[in-house]
């Protein structure tokens, strides 16, 4: 540490003395380099001609040299070529160098926006253009474009629809327990940006308010965005502190820099979100626990009707459009709503303008947007609306100072986001159901709550109900304030040495404010409630890197070196107040003061703080031989306030090679080809690993002994410390080539392998209670994760007036558990109650998940009991799946011709088992078509009826009347034997012997629902393969003559669909990507999958 | 300026910003909502474990699922249970004890969690240990009471959890922070034999113990110890009935030892009042009491089986004095049905039990009896229950319903069972402490029928909803007489408990064999202990094969299950599964505890029709 330090130190110095010893010039010539887009250069040697003289320009693609008049200028750079530039009577160049070898990325930004060759990086990066993002529409969440588009970045959104949180991960991250941090970090602008997991899953048995708020991630408009860089390597970590665990995405906004002169671009873009199901509905039967299940009244007149049955289950009396007595008395014909489930939602509708002004000059440049987006999703009331302010300026005050001012505003209201409606499912889905009547029905007159106590409506209307009053009756309003800003100066002390250094802050404040109405007045007021809760976070960012760039032995050896510190601050605050449960007194007032028999009112109820602060220093020399081969050296100590004091820092080092063996070797086709190799060993602490900062803090709290009580006891700590925790470890290395081919580049392919070894990964153990605690919160084993990604970009048709671009990614992914905390070889990651277990188990990979297997025979065949069903085996787990995907990926397909691009997305992914809910619900309530089976003769039912006295079911025929000992003189038609064996026992040996035990269909489709008694059958864990057409988009720029006529630069227009559905999945009757979010191996709450149709225009002036 | 100044300048700027943020860092790691500072660590710890709910403060959640479905442990004990018909399917089952299915099945809390709840709740010893051991001088002698005392509720709920499993984890239980991460199961009477002579010691430790304490240190005890505030006294007698009580429980199988103990237990103070653990906790009467709530929840699985009632009340008609038992009115709400015609002023309402024939309570359900569902109205009940109830105003809107801990009754039947079977010299009859027992009893149910604050806030609210518009006996006025009369009935006089309790001895007396007075005296402690210790009963139902049972007759099937025990966990066989295979053989519901006395194995008491006396 102390030599670090010296060393930094020093290298202070250094610039200090240059300072003083600023040399006198002839004639200054100062400039910068960039490339078509604008985005700086860095390291591109300018050489006046015929001297030696010679500069390279900085990170920010400035220069300065000093040169004999009339001279010539020489620029030269990788992918380049040389180009001259006559200089003339000009003191201030703005130079733009075309790229040798076609449409490539050359460059890549790294820590602070300082921007490399891509030639010299040593781990695997994928770029991501803002025009690929918006290409099939702009998304309302700017991760929904990335699907597919990066190899070995998986990313998934769940039930919560675009204003909820999207899981992404990176080379398949993991951790040994469900709640540990598999997210990347999300970098903007050079700002590390504050991140949350979220979910809809339901929380504190209140699904209704089981919301998923996102995170900042949602807010970024991409609009906005200029490229997303995605560093997935442990390397890459070094830069950016053991936050970047996971990889990082790094987002670059839009600068004005491209825009010569003043450019102003106006687009506006209307999207239209069609919900549609994947459930395929049987609409044969109504409700009912069987074809002999009616239900019937009698009315004062004294006739007797029928009436629709309230039932959670759909095995019902078969529709056959008579009249029957709905629950509000009027007559309705007994038939199917197939439609009913989409009848809940509508078609959700988003608009989205966009202004952005921008221009750019020898100066500095600046690009100001504005953006409005109203949306509204296909659930009643719930829409969002969400202004945003960018600005981007950078100022080239001298050539010694520059200073760039960033600062992106978000105003986010959001109301009635979607609610976790998984009651209303597993309760029905009825196909006799008319859910449009319910619209109205569930309020009185005056607008409250209807009694219906006295309407026996079915389960699953009186969940609907509940839904449909939360999202009509109540408010849930969230009003979000959001900034990320940054002011970043670059002072140029010589040409070889220059000073970085940057103050940013990302804050976000948002007030959550619930408005229950009251429910009844009469007989008495019920119900109502007000609740405020403020969530404040705010991270504070502030780094300087000094840098030293410089040639020797004629430019042959360059080094590149930085060194600097880091400091993150991040405090959250949530305060909370509300009228409690007890109800409103007075209507249409939301206010504490209201509170119905409230004593202590205008009292705070709440409030949790919490901060944790990181801050490190960084240091790191790059070494480079003729552009051919560079070698890195990187080093980082950060010092973590969630570690225990003591424990609290950790170093790590890097390393990586790269070698452009094209410079070297020519091989035929072959353009360039580059070889690299890279190890990174980083380090953390549990705000990290698990996103929860107090971790390891061993204290003993103080609580009311139980709810309500005045007296306190002490709490020692549900967990079990074994000893302070230490950082975690990862180490990685990673070897990968790029190489380019034919004219043009027209193929590119890049691989990647990697292999990490997560060692005293931070995790609470779980233990067994005899041991005094239910978990252990320690530093675990050691797991190892590898796999490879593979990128080809390829463009196999090219003319002047079309071109044909394909690309493909593709990632596979392996893990195993090497070793656990000693003594211990399984540990449990995450489970459902006890009947599924996920766990990772020392020699195997992670994430294998255990269930009950059927009670089966020593041949493996099913046994089904004395009633003819199966049953579990619960007294051993079996592996049923893994929950981690195997492989994923996308393909992209672009075709240009004459100003259209028509543009194709498909994206897939192998592997990851998912437990469906929902087709264990549906299937148990019979709502299903796959119910139909054995249902009636039609559908290969057995005839059998019941024998009087035994009860057993006998075989009989469909067409004959039944035997007089038949019970009720009834032949049933809805018989089946399952597949499998019986147990007979004959003096105390059991044998097993073909199953002929007939059930009746719909009792054998209710064990779905009575869980087969002791858990889930594991017939509901299913692989969830998919191949899902992701987009499909046209893109037309109008021919420029037109343009020209309407005074514009540039007009385009463009439609797009996206989520056109599956070309291929495993997971029936259900969205492959229903999952709950974070989780993934839960399907649960879901909603129907929506179709977007967008269509936009685009205008720059 | 000198470079070397500048230099050392920028060094030492350096270290001060590194030292600067090295203090914020040390700071940040504590989390500034958890008090973290806490002086008064050893009484506060047992003050928790003291209030920790299934010690002896009954869990809410597991009261309520205990009765819900009427297969759970109260149900097979049949201390209470729903008004049974055929609508309730899962009677099917109810004697099948194989699998997994008994007691409210797999995904039921009480054989999944109470083992489990031992050891996390029973932890709090472990780390009164482990802080002791970091103190001396006064620190350690004005808190290890805490520990002692800490130790006695750790061996009490680690022998309330064998009667329930038989071996369990304990020797080297609550050793995760040694790294024991898979404990043993220890043999269960080695188990038992370690605790008495644990609670032994402790019985001669203890009052050097509390004499060494300053009178701060004692005067601190006195506040955190909110069960019996801070009486030496009291404990000791405690501890000493808590010998007692095992000493009696293990006397079938190691008489010996249990008559060593016994003799010297019996020259010890025995508790002089019943020792109760108060509720700090203010609910509103009419919200379900508070540790009860999953009785008034469950209101609809409160009824009285007849095994209990017909003990209570011999001619199954009104109450009456002197022959019924006087703590029926506290313990049993009156039915619907009026002996004779009704009456504002003498209660002459029928008391009635559920029967485990439920066949033949069929047809009177058919016929429209019918009970109410709802606990919140006691109008509802008398209107509607055609079946008693266990009282609405002792327990369950008893808000300030005590924590059970022990009674002079159990003690009295305690020794009763001692003097029967000789087992050591009580220097009274059995008959004799029976009818203590009986006095001692209704004291503590009337008293328990007092401190329930219902009736003033029933009448309240009642009057202010109008509950008494409606039937002739409620018109409103006389609400009063009414409330006195049901919900808050008189205690009978010393003469009238007297005049029963002597009956109670002579019919006890006149009984002949030994069985039969077993049968008597278990008959009482079903009475007394009824639903305030539903575990401590199946377990002496288990150890003494009485009182008989009524079997089950449900759709013309007759059941006769006696569970022996639950079983294990899934934590044992997921996170201990080596040291779970040794008792694997016995993870089942028929295997009896080890108390169970070698001739009592192979007895099954149930009555064989329901025609008992």
């Amino acid at each position: 540490m102390r030599s670090l330090l010296l060393k930094f130190t020093s290298l202070f110095l250094l610039v200090t003395w240059s300072l003083f010893s600023f040399a006198q010039a002839k004639k200054k010539i100062t400039g910068s380099v960039q490339d078509k887009d604008g985005n700086a250069i860095a390291s591109v040697t300018i050489n006046e001609k015929g001297t030696s003289n010679n500069t390279v320009s900085g990170m920010d693609g400035d220069f300065i040299i000093e040169v004999n008049n009339g001279a010539t200028l020489v620029f030269s750079y990788v992918g380049y070529g040389t180009q001259e530039y006559k200089i003339g009577n000009r003191a201030d160049l703005l130079i733009e160098l075309n790229s040798s070898s076609g449409a490539l990325d050359e460059v890549v930004v790294t820590a602070l926006g300082i921007k490399r060759d891509k030639r010299s990086i040593g781990y695997a990066t994928s770029t991501v253009k803002g025009s690929e993002l918006q290409q099939a529409g702009t998304p309302l969440n700017p991760a929904l474009a990335l699907y597919g588009k990066a190899a070995g970045v998986g990313v998934n959104i769940g039930s919560a629809g675009p204003t909820g949180g999207v899981n992404i991960r990176i080379r398949g991250a993991a951790g040994l327990e469900s709640f540990a941090r598999t997210r990347p970090l999300f970098v903007v602008d050079g700002v590390p940006i504050y991140d949350q997991a979220t979910s809809m899953a339901n929380t504190s048995f209140d699904p209704l308010n089981s919301l998923d708020y996102g995170s900042g991630i949602n807010d970024i408009n991409a609009e906005d965005i200029e490229s997303i860089e995605i560093l997935k390597g442990a390397k890459a970590t070094v830069l950016y502190g053991s936050q970047a665990l996971n990889g990082v995405v790094l987002i670059t906004t839009k600068t004005g820099k491209k825009t010569k002169g003043l450019g102003v671009n106006v687009s506006h873009q209307v999207s239209f979100e069609k919900p549609f199901s994947y459930i395929e509905f049987q609409n044969d039967y109504g409700s009912g626990n069987s074809i002999l299940d009616t239900a019937t009244t009698l009315l004062p007149n004294g006739q007797r009707v029928r009436t629709l049955r309230a039932n959670r289950l759909s095995f019902g009396p078969k529709f056959d459009g008579s009249q029957v007595m709905r629950y509000d008395s009027v007559m309705v014909p007994y038939q199917a709503h197939p439609d009913n489930f989409l009848d809940l939602f509508r078609t959700g509708i988003s608009n989205r303008t966009n202004i952005a002004i921008s221009g750019g000059g020898a100066f500095g440049s600046a690009r100001a947007s504005y953006s409005h987006v109203e949306f509204e999703d296909i659930i009643d009331n719930s829409y969002q609306k969400n202004n945003t302010f960018s600005f981007n300026g950078n100022f080239n005050i001298s050539p010694f100072a520059k200073f760039e001012f960033t600062t992106n505003l978000y105003s986010i209201t959001t109301h009635n986001r979607r609610p976790n409606i998984e009651q209303v499912v597993a309760w029905g889905l009825n196909r006799d159901y008319d859910y449009n009547w319910l619209r109205d029905f569930y309020l009185d007159q005056n607008g409250y709550r209807k009694e219906l106590d006295a309407f026996a409506l079915p389960p699953s209307a009186t969940r609907l109900t509940g839904v449909l009053w939360e999202q009509n009756q109540n408010s849930d309003l969230d009003r979000k304030f959001h900034t990320i800003s940054s002011l970043r100066t670059t002072l140029n002390f010589t040409k070889e040495i220059s000073l970085i250094a940057q103050a940013a802050i990302d804050y976000t404040n948002t007030d959550y404010t619930t408005e229950n109405q009251i429910v009844r007045l009469l007989p008495q007021v019920t119900g109502g409630k007000f609740q405020w809760r403020k969530q404040n976070t705010m991270v504070q960012n502030y780094q300087a890197l000094l840098n030293y760039d410089n040639g020797f032995m004629s430019d042959n050896l360059r080094i590149f070196a930085y060194g600097g510190f880091a400091y993150q601050q991040v405090n959250e605050t949530n305060v909370f107040a509300g009228t409690g449960e007890n109800g409103l007194r007075f209507p249409d007032w939301y206010s504490i003061g209201n509170d119905l028999n409230g004593t202590d009112l205008n009292k705070l109820r709440g409030i949790v703080r919490g901060s944790d602060l990181i801050y490190g220093i960084l240091g790191s020399v790059t070494a480079s031989w003729k552009n051919t081969i560079y070698l890195q050296i990187d080093g980082r100590k950060d010092w973590n306030s969630t570690l225990p004091p003591g424990n609290n820092s950790y170093f790590y080092p890097g390393a990586s090679i790269v070698y452009n063996f094209t410079n070297d070797f020519t091989i035929p086709k072959l353009n360039y080809g580059k070889l690299r190799f890279s190890w990174a060993d980083v380090g953390g602490g549990p705000n990290v690993a698990l996103q929860n900062r107090y971790f390891a803090d061993n204290s003993f709290s103080v609580e009311p002994v139980y709810e309500g009580a005045t007296i306190i006891g002490v709490v020692p700590p549900n967990a079990l410390f074994l000893g302070d925790i230490k950082p975690f470890r990862k180490r990685e290395f990673e070897i990968g080539f790029n190489t380019r081919w034919f004219k043009q580049n027209r193929i590119e392919i890049d691989f990647a392998f990697y292999n990490n070894n997560i060692y005293n990964q931070i995790i609470p153990l779980n233990i067994n209670p005899a041991t005094g605690y239910g978990v252990a919160n320690i530093n675990s084993g050691n797991v190892k994760n590898w796999g490879y990604e593979l990128s080809v970009k390829a463009a196999p048709v090219v003319s002047s007036k079309y071109r044909w671009d394909l690309t493909l990614t593709a990632a596979r992914q392996f893990s195993k558990v090497i070793k656990l905390y000693e003594g211990i070889n399984e540990q449990l990651i995450d489970g459902i109650n006890s009947a599924v277990r996920v766990v990772g188990t020392v020699g195997k990979p992670h994430g294998d998940i255990y269930m009950y297997d059927f009670a089966r025979d020593p041949n493996g065949q099913q046994i089904v009991g004395a009633t003819g069903f199966y049953s579990l085996d619960p007294t051993k787990y079996t592996k049923v799946g893994n929950i981690n995907p195997k492989a994923f990926g996308g393909l992209y397909s672009d075709f240009f011709l004459q100003g259209f691009n028509f543009h194709i997305g498909i994206d897939y992914k192998f592997g990851g088992s998912i437990f469906s809910y929902s087709n264990q619900y549906l299937v148990g309530n019979g709502v299903l078509e796959s119910t139909l089976r054995f249902r009636d003769e039609a559908n290969e039912g057995m005839a059998y009826y019941i024998e009087q006295g035994s009860n057993k079911k006998i075989p009989w025929q469909h067409n004959q009347p039944a035997p007089t000992n038949a019970v009720g003189g009834i032949v049933y038609h809805d018989g089946l034997i399952l597949d499998g064996v019986k147990g007979v026992t004959t003096g105390g040996t059991t044998k097993y012997e073909k199953n002929d035990i007939i059930v009746a269909a719909p009792a054998y489709y209710q064990t779905y629902i009575s869980d087969v008694s002791t858990g889930w059958p594991p017939d509901r864990m299913f692989k969830n393969d998919y191949i899902k057409l992701r987009e499909i988009s046209i893109d037309y720029t109008i021919p420029k003559r037109i343009s020209d006529m309407l005074r514009l630069q540039k007009l385009s227009v463009n439609a797009a669909v996206r989520n056109l559905g599956y070309i291929y999945k495993t997971l029936p009757n259900v969205d492959a990507e229903a999952a709950l979010g974070a989780q993934g191996f839960i399907e649960n709450s879901f909603y129907p999958a929506t179709r977007s149709f967008t269509f936009g225009v685009n205008a720059s002036f | 300026m000198k470079r070397s100044t500048i230099q050392y300048m920028i060094i030492l700027f350096s270290f001060s910003l590194l030292f600067g943020c090295k203090k914020k860092l040390e700071e940040q790691f504590r989390n500034p909502e958890v008090y973290s500072k806490t002086e008064n660590l050893f009484g506060g710890i047992f003050l928790s474990m003291l209030t920790e709910h299934k010690i002896f403060v009954q869990d809410y959640g597991e009261f309520y699922w205990q009765m819900n479905a009427g297969t759970e442990v109260p149900g097979y004990a049949q201390i209470v249970q729903r008004h049974i018909t055929d609508r309730y399917a899962w009677f099917l089952n109810f004697d099948d004890l194989t699998g997994v299915n008994s007691f409210g099945g797999l995904t039921n809390n009480l054989w999944n969690n109470r083992l489990n709840d031992f050891y996390t709740r029973a932890r709090f010893w472990a780390v009164l240990n482990d802080e002791l051991s970091k103190i001396s001088g006064q620190g350690l002698t004005d808190n290890k009471i805490y520990y002692t005392l800490a130790t006695v509720l750790k061996d009490y709920t680690a022998l309330v959890n064998v009667d329930l499993y038989n071996s369990i984890p304990y020797s080297e239980a609550f050793q995760g922070s040694q790294k024991v991460f898979y404990p043993k199961f220890d043999d269960p009477k080695e188990i038992y034999l370690s605790v008495m002579n644990d609670l032994k010691q402790i019985s001669q430790e203890l009052p050097q113990v509390y004499g060494g304490m300053s009178d701060l240190g004692k005067n601190l005890f006195a506040k955190y110890d909110v069960a019996l505030g801070g009486n030496i006294d009291k404990w000791l007698r405690f501890i000493n009935a808590l010998r007692l009580k095992y000493a009696v429980r293990i006397s079938g199988v190691e008489e010996a030892t249990a008559k060593t103990h016994l003799q010297e237990i019996l020259s010890k103070p025995l508790p002089l009042q019943d020792l109760l653990q108060p509720i700090f906790a203010d609910v509103a009467p009419e919200s379900n009491g508070f540790w009860l709530r999953g009785l008034g929840e469950n209101s609809f699985a409160s009824f009285i089986p007849d095994i209990i009632m017909r003990r209570m009340n011999r001619d199954l008609g009104k109450y009456q004095p002197g022959i019924d038992d006087p703590r029926l009115p506290v313990i049993a709400m009156p039915t619907k049905y009026f002996e004779g015609a009704g009456s504002l002023t003498t209660n002459n309402r029928q008391y009635i039990g559920v029967s485990y024939n439920t066949d033949a309570q069929k047809p009177a359900y058919v016929a429209g009896e019918r009970y109410t569902t709802t606990p919140n109205s006691f109008i509802l009940s008398l209107q509607q229950n055609a079946k008693s109830q266990y009282h609405l105003t002792t327990f369950t809107h008893n808000a300030r319903f005590p924590a059970y801990m022990m009674s002079l009754a159990e003690v009295d039947l305690l020794l009763a069972e001692v003097a029967l079977k000789n087992l050591g010299n009580t220097g009274k009859t059995a008959g004799q402490h029976i009818k203590e027992a009986v006095t001692h009893s209704t004291d503590f149910w009337y008293t328990r029928n007092e401190e329930s604050r219902m009736s003033a806030s029933f009448t309240n609210k009642a009057r202010s909803n109008n509950y008494f518009t409606g039937p002739l006996t409620f018109s409103s006025g006389r609400f009063g007489e009414d409330s006195s009369l049901y919900m808050h009935p008189a205690k009978p006089g010393s003469s009238v408990v007297n005049q029963y309790a002597d009956s109670i001895e002579n019919r006890f007396n006149t009984r002949g064999n030994l069985e039969d007075k077993m049968e008597l005296l278990m008959q009482q402690k079903y009475i007394h202990l009824n639903l305030v210790a539903p575990f401590e009963l199946w377990t002496e139902l288990r150890r003494t094969r009485h009182p008989y049972l009524e079997p089950m007759t449900f759709t013309s099937k007759i059941m006769k299950p006696f569970p022996e025990r639950l079983r294990y966990p899934l934590s044992a066989s997921q996170t201990n599964p080596d040291k779970y295979l040794t008792v694997q053989p016995q993870d089942n519901f028929i295997t009896p505890i080890f108390w169970v006395p070698a001739d009592k194995r192979t007895v099954i008491p149930y009555w064989n029709n329901y025609t008992y006396q």
